[in-house]
Parts: C-alpha cells; structure tokens; sequence
C-alpha cells in the first residue's frame, strides 16, 4: 500500500480510539491530544510505517500528551479528571445508570498510573506486553499496578 | 472475568462513547501538517541566516585583526603565513572555515574518525566549536570530545590540546551492537553520541517525556559508526539500534 494511504487507513481506523483514550485518561482536549498525535506520526511515519510499530507509537504519544496536559491544567489550579466527568456526566449522561457513576468516581480517585493501565487493560484491551511497552514500564509493573488499581477501585466503590 | 473486572469495563466503554465523534478530522490534520511544514521550511532559513551572523563574526575581526599586521602573530591568533600580504588572510580565513576538520594525532594516536563539529557556541565573548573524534591508543578506541576557539580552524591539534573528555569504546559481545552506553556532550547543548557496529544505519531514542528522536551518523570508521542527537533533547530512557530496512537490532 502506498505509504500515505497506509497513514490515512491507519488514521481513519484509529482517530476516534484515540482520541478516547485521552478522554479516559482525564484530558480535557482529546481532539486537539489525538491530532498531536496524529502530527507527530506524520513526522516520523518514515520509520514508523508498520501498524506494529504505528500503534504502539500512538499509544505512548497520547498517553504521554495526556500527562502534559494534566500537569499543566494542575498548575493552574484546575482538576481536569473529576470536572471534566461531572460537567459531561451532567450534560451528556443524565441518564447514566448510577453504577457507572460511582465506578467513574472511584476511577477519578486513583493515581494518574493506576487509572491509565485500568484504562489500556480493560477499554483498549491490551495485553501486559502492550500496555508495559506504552507506559514505558516493565511487565511486573504492569501487573502489581494493575492489581493495587482494582484493590483500589473495590475499595473507593465500598467506601462511596 | 470477575464481576468488578465486568463493571469497570462497562462503565469505561460508556464513557468513551460520551466522546462525540470528529466530523472534520483528517481536513484539521491536514491544516496541522501544512502549518508544520511551513514553520519547517522557515526554520532552515533562519538557521542560514545565523550562520551567516556566525561567519561575519569570525571573519569581518581576523579580517580587521590580519590587515593590521604583526598585532596577530604577537597575539598568537593566527598563524605565521597569514599575515604576510594583505590578500593571504582572506584565502586562510576561508579555508579555515569550509574544509573537512582534521586531527592531528599525538605520539602513540591513531586517528579512527576524523573530527565531526557537533555544535558551536559563545562564552564570555569567546567564539568556540566542539568536535567529537575518535583514536586510537595503547590499544584502546576511545571516543573524545574537545571546545576549542573558532580562530583554531578546522584542526584540532591532538599536540596542543586537551579533550574536553574521552570515553572508552568496547567493542561489543556477539549478537550486540551498541559499543557503550550513550555519551552526552553538555558542552554542545547536551547532544548525544552513540557507538554502533554495523549494520546499524540509525538510532530511534525515546526521551523522558516519551517523545521519540533520531541519531544521525556523523563518523563512521571500519568497525563502527557513531551517530549524533540534536542539541537539547532530554534524558533518552530508551534507546535501539536499527538497521537499513528499519528492524531493529539490539534496544538498551
């Protein structure tokens, strides 16, 4: 395939993920976060042309973008993650089932490493080996993160 | 699957899909490209024009400094020949500038890779390059960084001066490519310098904030090619050597 079809195939069939993954994660711009993204891939989609090699790349793009824009939103004294839910809980999920909400409290309530790999393992469906590659952590992180994160979860759904 | 495991999946699955979907996604990320290669294209231009800041720099003082006469030799900024006629210093000063650099070994030194200029740069008024080379010694490659004044010229004088530093460079065991671990350069704005065997043709570096760069080759002997970083990257966390057709070798 003609390499910037490759890249328009690629960015059809994944803009819209990752643009929500930078919304789980708690950005507050995952259009303007997945287009970054998307720029950077551009740049370098000379060495990156290979979906193995594309996706991973994206995934680590939106993810370390997604940290940016949080510890930036946290300088100025904004808590992105839980405002960011509750406005667009009111807005867009009146209806939302009250279960939802408290498991999107209690995911508001952890840490932001927890959150991404609860996030990477249980939406975007990633083994270990892919989420550890995308955080830029080990396997054994990966995994005593991912089970604090669900002790974690159990226990702020308790406590709520 | 445990129930939690099942709750947790259902309520991330609602909330991705609060996301309304982008209408005009690839139009926007065509308009992001353009502006980039825009802003690129500028980038070389005022790259050139400082350059051209630089030269007239050095040029425009040895100009003034040699048509003066005997002041330079007293000084010891230039060398004997150029300060003969009034036309000589004009062909030294260009050839100071435009040919390869060269090394000039101590007793003992081979020379494996001539001298590469890494970056210039200005302190206390003082223009300076910093070259990156490699000899031999003893036995041992080593790779050596030295800052010497632009009024040096291209050569570095193994005789007169002091590298800045030098780092040994082992070869690596079999199915290994990378000679030592990476080598920053603080003196030219913190670039990088790896050693590969090959068929190492590039360098892919993931930096602390997770951003991705490449190095470039900038020497290549026999054995070995040593690649360079543009200034100012941060820490890499990860590093791989790849090869022509972009597989990868060996990562650290």
């Amino acid at each position: 395939m003609d390499p910037m079809a490759a890249f328009s195939a690629l960015f059809d069939g994944s803009f819209e993920a990752m643009k929500r993954l930078a919304y789980l994660l708690g950005a507050d711009d995952p259009e303007n976060i997945a287009q970054e993204a998307f720029v950077r891939l551009h740049d370098r989609w000379h060495t990156l042309y290979d979906e193995n090699k594309a996706l991973p790349y994206l995934r680590a793009m939106v993810v370390n973008l997604s940290r940016s824009r949080l510890r930036h939103l946290r300088v100025v004294r904004r808590t992105p993650p839980d405002v960011m839910l509750d406005e667009l809980s009111a807005e867009a999920h009146a209806m939302a089932r009250q279960e939802h909400g408290r498991i999107r409290e209690a995911l508001g309530k952890l840490s932001r490493r927890q959150r991404e790999v609860l996030v990477l393992r249980y939406w975007m469906d990633l083994d270990q080996a892919a989420i550890a590659e995308t955080l830029g952590i080990a396997v054994g992180t990966v995994k005593a993160t991912t089970s604090h994160a669900m002790v974690n979860l159990r226990k702020h759904l308790e406590e709520g | 699957m445990d129930e939690l495991e099942g709750r947790l999946r259902s309520a991330l699955a609602e909330m991705a899909e609060e996301v309304p979907p982008s209408h005009h996604a690839w139009a926007e990320h065509q308009r992001r490209v353009a502006a980039k290669s825009r802003r690129d294209r500028r980038r070389p231009v005022l790259m050139a024009a400082a350059a051209a800041a630089v030269v007239a720099l050095i040029a425009v003082p040895t100009l003034i400094l040699n048509t003066r006469g005997t002041g330079t030799e007293q000084a010891g900024q230039a060398p004997p020949a150029s300060s003969s006629t009034a036309t000589e210093p004009t062909k030294q000063t260009r050839s100071s500038l435009l040919p390869s650099p060269k090394y000039v070994a101590k007793p003992g030194e081979t020379v494996v890779t001539e001298p590469f200029l890494l970056a210039g740069s200005v302190r206390n008024g003082v223009i300076s390059n910093t070259f990156a080379y490699t000899v031999r010694t003893a036995g041992q490659t080593v790779l050596c960084v030295v800052t010497q004044p632009t009024s040096e010229g291209q050569v570095v004088d193994g005789t007169k001066v002091h590298p800045d530093f030098c780092a040994p460079l082992n070869r690596p065991a079999q199915g290994r490519y990378f000679w030592s671990g990476a080598v920053v350069v603080p003196q030219a704005s913190d670039i990088y310098l790896f050693v590969a065997s090959p068929p190492t043709d590039k360098i892919l570096l993931r930096e602390s904030d997770g951003s991705y760069a490449a190095g470039v080759r900038c020497m290549q002997s026999g054995e070995f090619t040593v690649f360079c970083t543009a200034g100012g990257l941060k820490k890499p966390t990860a590093y791989s050597a790849l090869d022509p057709a972009g597989v990868a070798l060996e990562h650290r």
